[in-house]
């Protein structure tokens, strides 16, 4: 496997004025290493407030990062000219949550469609025109679609434009920012098999950021977990899904109600509430709400490092990996 | 305790009325825990709304009763409802910062309800709203009273609407999408807190959301709704467990899971149709796997079948009933 799209140390600040003119600096991702394989399926997992929607956008340099690297296919995209960044933009698509307000409402689904083609020079204008029948066609929409306009279609007719308009240059790398989330039940399953086919079909790696982690499941090989702008944990599905290490992915998946009976029989409950990322706490940023937290853990940052096939974020994983997969330690059996 | 029977409820004009929700029976009883799942434009939350009489303009109910303790609340005017609203039924909606007074402190919007339900006065009022906080497990309950919604989390700001809904005493609570808002290891909290308060003060709860694994684990018995019907109505386990409704089977299928094989998801094809294009017999019939030509003939009812109630002509477990 090659490695298509590497990143080192990614970190987004925001500065902004908070209540009465403080400054304050949001640290929306704040050291961040990521490796997306060609072909692959990663999914980004996490709460609202995490970063993870902010770590996409950097990937796909739809924002500038405040430091960091990131390579595609080997190239250094920090130092891209514009010539360079059309490129990267050719190969690296976004399909966002809201397929109402992704797309031109003034656009129609040809237009829409066409639009890439335009901008990049793809062929002439009679291939173009073949290329937005070939589109709708994959994308399961009728041709009769091609003049009308997004407010005519429902949710996931929308979705489909907006994976049709993603595919039209022929992407190596599909970033799905919550791109179901929006849809039901009946719709997403819909969705999710196009994508699944798309990813057979033609290679393409997906970057499937979601707060859904039974979708992630489904879709994605490898899951990394992110919590208060950073991965805490990442690592192959099964492993992820089967006998996670850190706290906090413990957590997480014992908190996502069954309808199929197979939920825990004791929930682990995190204390409160996600902090934010204005004053992220200074050791491990799970540690205020982490069942297990030693003072260790509220003055040390855990780096990440590998165990099994896992790595891990926490100086208790050793710990937490000597107990069942849907359980925690005893808080007074971990060593301060 | 509440029944609803052959609840009807349109939008639109008299001479071409667009019906959302067609002829919804279904009772809850004391101290139940009552779900109600669909998708959206099913009529879940229509038909919550209905009851308490708080339909959005220029929605209306067209027909049917719904009884609460024996008493018919369909027809009554706006003031006896206003009284009985709160009192005997309250409500908590999905998003809490909407449904807040940004103005106000969440103790005086606390005290307030019991003053105007309960004629508390204004002392008793604020300690009310205080012991209140308390119960639904708001950390340093006095300091939060002085609190704007602004100033807390999604997850307290859903404590403080259930704690609004908790001061008027009433006997059945209703929750729209409750923690549809929040992050999932605060629902697990709100929904650990609900199922507290149930037992604690013995209150009927129904809960109405698209998660069938939060209604799953939360109520006793399920109506699963579709184009502004209950195709189904079952205990929970069972409505889930074994499916006798195709769309019902078809929901779960869909559904990705955090347990057991990871194969295709089962799709349902096609879309769930809007009010003004139904399909004539069976409003699942174009989209259902079983569908024979007697489906298009007429709309199915909902007949018991064992322990539960189906509206299909041919459902998953023929053999059982």
């Amino acid at each position: 496997m090659t490695t298509l799209l590497q990143a080192r140390g990614l970190a987004k600040h925001y500065r902004r004025r908070g209540l009465f003119g403080r400054r304050e600096v949001v640290r929306a991702v704040d050291g961040l290493d990521l490796d997306i394989d060609a072909g692959e399926t990663l999914g980004l997992v996490g709460e609202s407030g995490c970063g993870k929607s902010t770590t996409g956008r950097l990937l796909l340099r739809l924002i500038e990062p405040t430091a960091g690297e990131i390579r595609f296919d080997g190239m250094t995209l920090n130092a891209l000219g514009s010539a360079k960044l059309r490129a990267f933009r050719r190969n690296a698509q976004i399909v966002f949550q809201d397929p109402f307000g992704s797309l031109n409402p003034r656009l129609t689904v040809e237009d829409t469609l066409r639009e890439p083609l335009d901008i990049h020079g793809v062929g002439d204008a009679a291939s173009r025109s073949h290329q937005v029948d070939w589109l709708l066609d994959r994308v399961g929409l009728s041709r009769i679609n091609r003049s009308r306009y997004p407010h005519e279609f429902s949710g996931g007719q929308r979705q489909r434009i907006g994976i049709a308009r993603a595919l039209a240059l022929g992407p190596r790398l599909i970033a799905c920012d919550e791109a179901v989330s929006a849809l039901d039940v009946s719709v997403q399953a819909q969705i999710l098999e196009l994508l699944e086919d798309l990813r057979r079909e033609r290679g393409i790696a997906f970057l499937f950021i979601s707060h859904n982690l039974a979708v992630v499941r489904h879709f994605c090989l490898r899951v990394a977990v992110m919590y208060l702008g950073r991965i805490v944990e990442t690592g192959p599905r099964d492993v992820i899904f089967g006998r996670p290490l850190h706290p906090y992915s413990r957590v997480l998946l014992s908190a996502v109600p069954r309808h199929d009976g197979s939920g825990p029989a004791h929930r682990l409950c995190a204390v409160g509430e996600p902090a934010t990322a204005i004053a992220p706490p200074s050791g491990c940023r799970f540690a205020p709400r982490c069942p297990l937290a030693t003072p260790r853990c509220e003055t040390e940052q855990p780096a990440l490092r590998r165990i099994g096939r896992l790595e891990v974020a926490c100086h208790h994983a050793e710990h937490v990996a000597s107990v069942p997969p849907e359980s925690l330690p005893a808080r007074e059996s971990v060593p301060h | 305790m509440l029944e609803v029977r052959d609840l009807s409820i349109e939008f639109g004009r008299a001479a071409n009325p667009l019906r959302v929700v067609d002829g919804v029976s279904f009772d809850v009883r004391p101290a139940e825990a009552f779900g109600i799942v669909g998708e959206s434009g099913s009529g879940k939350s229509m038909t919550a709304l209905a009851l308490l009489g708080l339909l959005p303009y220029p929605g209306r109910i067209a027909g049917g009763s719904i009884r609460f303790e024996g008493e018919e609340w369909v027809g009554l005017s706006e003031r006896a409802l206003r009284r009985l609203r709160g009192a005997k039924v309250a409500m908590i909606f999905q998003e809490p910062l909407t449904a807040l007074n940004p103005a106000m402190t969440v103790g005086d919007q606390i005290a307030e309800a019991a003053q105007i339900h309960r004629r508390l006065r204004r002392r008793e009022s604020a300690a009310e709203a205080v012991r209140l906080l308390r119960l639904v497990e708001i950390p340093a309950a006095e300091r939060r009273a002085q609190d704007y919604p602004h100033e807390l989390s999604g997850g307290m700001r859903q404590r403080v609407m259930i704690a609004i809904a908790l001061a008027c005493q009433p006997r059945l609570l209703l929750a729209d999408e409750p923690t549809t808002a929040l992050d999932v290891t605060v629902q697990a909290q709100i929904m650990d807190l609900l199922r507290e308060l149930r037992r604690e003060l013995g209150l009927a709860v129904v809960l109405i959301s698209h998660d069938l694994g939060l209604v799953a684990e939360f109520a006793d018995r399920v109506a699963v709704m579709y184009a502004g019907r209950i195709v189904e109505e079952a205990p929970a386990g069972e409505a889930f467990g074994r499916p006798a409704h195709p769309y019902t089977a078809g929901l779960i299928g869909a559904i990705p899971t955090l347990e057991g094989p990871i194969g295709a998801l089962r799709t349902i094809p096609g879309v769930i149709p809007t009010p003004h294009e139904l399909p004539h017999g069976c409003r699942f019939a174009p989209r259902c796997a079983r569908r024979t030509p007697l489906c298009e003939n007429g709309e199915p009812a909902l007949v018991p079948l064992g322990d539960r109630r189906a509206a299909c002509l041919r459902p998953l477990l023929e053999a059982a009933a």
